[in-house]
């Protein structure tokens, strides 16, 4: 197995709040791999953590032997890790197109005299990605809404147009903060469907999600995250055995 | 004594602030129309619009709280009318409204009792003699009814916020808005109550300090309201004590200031501004903060669209307007040279200099707001200090070409005409590195904090251009500033004088078109609509912003050194607050974060500063155009928040 992503010792403090404790991470080049666990369990937090969004207090992030931790988030977002929001963060202002093609702004390289004077080369550059992200926009299905706001979009595709902007940073390791999050079981199959081909792509992928069935469906490996400090990590299998994850989970419902 | 006054109207703002998180700059003209109204009823009679009315020639201690009472009032009906229609829109429109506010009451003040001071009448306690304490001080009466005063209503007040049930109301509201709601709080009330007792305390150090000063004037709110908001910036806003320390602190350093520093009281405005950027920068929350109240919450501009359910026929007026703007649509090159021969053609056909001049006014106006608009309409940065950019460009030329040339060097300017041409780049280079420069210490601010902040360096330049005598002839201004010229043929007429300026707007806007229609476009836009997500799919938010902050600069600096030339002398006067206020409703007017916007803000205002120059009552209150520049922009705000030309929202892509 070849290591894409190794978390090591992550913690993340909130003045006395202790929302990430130690936490140990690896993710397998080409995978994807689960992260659950209830409520307030830190789960958004480490991707934040991740993506530099909060500054972790301390440990280590090593991204195909690069670190991480302490870079600002563009910087992170150059090293090859790009995110969805759980509470949706598009530019509401702004189109569908357009908000797939901030996604895509690392990858813009034109200097400013190309702007001014519409060189060919800054021609070109846009062409390709706005093709690009017309691309990704067919690939999570809402082609048809590129000229719409991405704020009048029906929540469900906003959902996608998440996904798509992010895909367009071409990133080794994309995280997916709860990307079914609201839906209908119809509308979660299908978002499952697209991480499934997300995979094929060769992105490697850390997935939240509370449904268990779609991470047996989808994952190969789950951590579970439990009050800040990881409970278990392993296969499904092992995980949804595991006596701990059960309390973990029927302790909050009851 | 000063500080009792910026105590008291320090409050105003913490008050405010406390409950919604909102900079109401209107309270330096509450502040104003306190004294106003107080010295009104004090006297036998009063020209209001010029008209005599006889006034009741109440003692102060009768008027005194009749004034009082009256903001009060005003201060209940802005809040309702004007800011509660806003309370869930984004940050910018509030604050927007707020600067609109302030417009709207200054001018109207100026009209009703006119631009002159009007003189504090003689009172009893202002005629006694003062009193001598310890055999060598000296202190007047009314100094120590104006300390008790303020030291009375701070505890009333600190007793009412402790004790009563709306006081508990009002902090738990402060503390934790939603969970106020949630126990059954009137959120409503509370923010009628805040605004209530805040325009009270203003109206009240309105009415100290005219009595102290011995005047009111329609300005007077300003340098006092503004340093009463840096007064409770450094109290930490929000916290009534310190507001009262505040504005202790604020006029205490002051005096010292201006008596210790070389030079001290030519710079004693300037310090509070400079105390209130340190303060920013190092420690936002303030000497009893507790918070950083400085989250901006992220979101448009001013709204992709009213959520609120308009009346009928103002969907109609929408439609119509809109229809008739997309049917005009006939290619986009038809339409650039089109446009572009109409404007190259006007200088020929127009044969009055004056309409030119007016077509002149229109294109600076209209740059200069087009520069502004990158920073605030596309980046979402309220920047208040925009002119300085202005300023350094035309003082940049005029210092080079008079003063150095001129008298140092005795180059006649005619001989190096091509100067001018240099001086263009130069100017907008120097004002794009200022811009870098003062946009650094503001990145981490966000929404009111970044526009007090702005301001607060535009005040410094200015205050600056006004007192270094040595560099810029101080208010005296520069003048006898040559017009541009070709080899030996000038282009002094305003009909060259327009060609010129044609020729720069073209060429900016180009630039600007270009910038926007691209990865850089997209960058600022995205960080104006959500700034966390633009971090996190890899804009380098700072480098955007600084970037943003430096053309928008260059613009500015072009601008000023064309506007130099064109108008052949400067003076501090030019770059004033009010010219950057009243650019940002250009924008405003003309729509947020369009291209074509600025223009039609600058043409409409302009032209209709004309017209209305013939309506008979205008011409006998020429400030009433301001007053209603005010109201457009309040109204704008609520009821058409993306300005006239909202629908030539313009695509960030580049066109194929
Ligand atoms: N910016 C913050 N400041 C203070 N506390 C925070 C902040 N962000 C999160 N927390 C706290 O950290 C804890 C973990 O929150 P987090 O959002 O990471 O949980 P989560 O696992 O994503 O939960 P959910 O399933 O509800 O999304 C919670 O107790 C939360 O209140
Ligand atoms: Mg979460």
């Amino acid at each position: 197995m070849m290591e894409l992503l190794k978390v090591e010792g992550l913690t993340v403090r909130f003045g006395g709040l202790v929302a990430v404790k130690s936490v140990n991470l690896s993710i397998a080049t080409g995978s994807i791999q689960a992260l659950i666990g209830p409520n307030g369990a830190g789960k958004s937090t480490l991707v934040n953590a991740l993506t530099g969004m909060v500054r972790p207090s301390g440990g280590t992030i090593i991204l195909k032997g690069q670190a991480l931790q302490g870079l600002r988030p563009h910087q992170i977002a150059a090293a090859g890790i790009c995110r969805t929001f759980q509470n949706i963060r598009l530019f509401g202002g702004m189109t569908v197109l357009e908000n797939a093609l901030v996604g895509a702004h690392r990858h813009f390289k034109s200097s400013l005299l190309d702007l001014v004077f519409q060189s060919s080369r800054m021609k070109n550059e846009e062409a390709k990605w706005v093709s690009a992200a017309a691309e990704e926009l067919e690939f999570v299905g809402i082609a048809r809404h590129r000229d719409t706001l991405a704020s009048t979009l029906p929540y469900g595709h906003q959902r996608r147009l998440e996904i798509a902007r992010a895909l367009l940073s071409k990133p080794d390791l994309l995280l997916l903060d709860e990307p079914m999050a609201g839906m209908n079981s119809a509308e979660k199959d299908q978002i499952g469907k697209i991480i499934k081909l997300i995979q094929q792509r060769g992105i490697t992928i850390l997935l939240i999600e509370h449904d268990m069935q779609i991470i047996r469906e989808l994952s190969e490996r789950v951590t579970v995250l439990h009050h800040g400090e990881t409970l278990t990590e392993g296969t499904v299998q092992d995980v949804f055995n595991h006596v701990a994850v059960k309390e973990a989970y029927l302790g909050r419902a009851a | 004594m000063l500080g009792a006054i910026y105590a008291l109207t320090a409050v105003a703002y913490t008050l405010v602030y406390g409950v919604v998180q909102l900079v109401n700059f209107a309270f330096g003209e509450l502040f104003m129309l306190g004294a106003f109204i107080c010295i009104s009823l004090m006297l036998p009679s009063v020209l209001l619009f010029g008209v005599r009315v006889t006034m009741p020639a109440l003692p102060l201690i009768m008027a005194a709280p009749l004034a009082i009472l009256f903001v009060g009032l005003i201060g209940v009906l802005m809040e309702r009318f004007a800011y509660r229609p806003l309370r869930n829109a984004p940050r910018l429109a509030p604050l927007i409204v707020a600067i609109g506010l302030s417009v709207l009451l200054q001018s109207l003040a100026q009209s009703i009792w006119g631009a002159e001071e009007l003189s504090f009448p003689e009172f009893e306690l202002s005629k006694l003699p003062p009193l001598v304490l310890f055999g060598s001080i000296h202190v007047n009466v009314m100094e120590i009814v104006v300390l008790a005063v303020a030291i009375v209503s701070m505890v009333v007040l600190t007793i009412f916020v402790k004790s009563t049930r709306l006081g508990r109301a009002m902090r738990a509201t402060a503390e934790d808005p939603i969970a106020a709601r949630l126990v059954g709080i009137s959120i409503d009330r509370v923010i009628a109550a805040a605004f209530l007792i805040g325009s009270l305390f203003a109206a009240l150090a309105g009415i100290l300090y005219a009595q102290a000063y011995g005047f009111a004037n329609p300005t007077m709110g300003f340098l006092p309201g503004f340093k009463a908001l840096i007064a409770a910036v450094l109290g930490g806003i929000g916290s009534i004590p310190g507001a009262a320390i505040g504005g202790m602190l604020l006029a205490l350093i002051e005096t010292f200031g201006a008596g210790y520093l070389p030079n001290g009281s030519a710079y004693r405005d300037a310090f509070g501004f400079g105390i209130l950027i340190l303060l920013l920068m190092f420690r936002p929350q303030g000497l009893l903060g507790r918070r950083e109240l400085n989250e901006a919450p992220a979101g448009s501009l001013v709204g992709t669209g009213s959520s609120r359910q308009q009346p009928q026929w103002y969907e109609d007026a929408v439609r119509l307007v809109g229809s008739w703007l997309l049917r005009f649509n006939p290619g986009k090159t038809v339409l650039t040279l089109g446009v572009l021969s109409v404007a190259v053609a006007a200088a020929f056909l127009i044969t009055s200099d004056y309409w030119l001049r007016i077509l002149i006014f229109v294109l600076t106006y209209g740059l200069l707001a087009s520069g502004l608009n990158i920073v605030v309409g596309f980046t979402g940065l309220l920047d208040l200090g925009f002119v300085a950019f202005w300023a350094v460009g035309s003082y940049l030329t005029s210092i080079l070409f008079v003063l150095v040339l001129k008298q140092k060097l005795g180059i006649a300017p005619a001989d190096i005409w091509w100067l001018f041409y240099v001086n263009l780049l130069l100017g907008g280079c120097l004002a794009a590195l200022l811009g870098i420069a003062l946009g650094y210490p503001t990145l981490k601010l966000r929404g009111d904090y970044l526009a007090i902040m702005t301001l607060g360096f535009g005040e410094i330049i200015r205050i600056t251009a006004t007192n270094w005598i040595d560099l810029t002839r101080g208010p005296m201004g520069i003048r006898g500033i040559p017009s541009p010229s070709l080899f030996n043929f000038s282009l002094g007429q305003p009909r060259y004088l327009y060609l010129v300026g044609l020729a720069l707007a073209v060429l900016i806007f180009a630039c600007i078109g270009r910038l926007v229609r691209s990865y850089v476009g997209r960058a600022w836009v995205s960080i104006r609509e959500n700034e966390s997500a633009a971090e996190a799919m890899g804009v380098d938010t700072p480098r955007y912003k600084l970037f943003a902050y430096a053309s928008g600069g260059f613009v500015g600096g072009v601008v000023g050194v064309f506007y130099a030339h064109s108008q052949q002398y400067v003076s501090p006067l030019s770059f004033t607050l009010f010219e950057n206020i009243l650019i940002l409703m250009l924008i405003v007017m003309g729509g947020l974060g369009t291209l074509i916007g600025p223009f039609i803000g600058a043409a409409f205002w302009i032209i209709f500063l004309q017209v209305a120059q013939d309506i008979p009552f205008i011409q006998s209150h020429p400030e009433l155009r301001y007053a209603l520049l005010g109201l457009a922009l309040v109204c704008l705000m609520i009821y058409l928040p993306q300005g006239v030309a909202a629908k030539a929202r313009i695509k960030l892509t580049v066109p194929r």
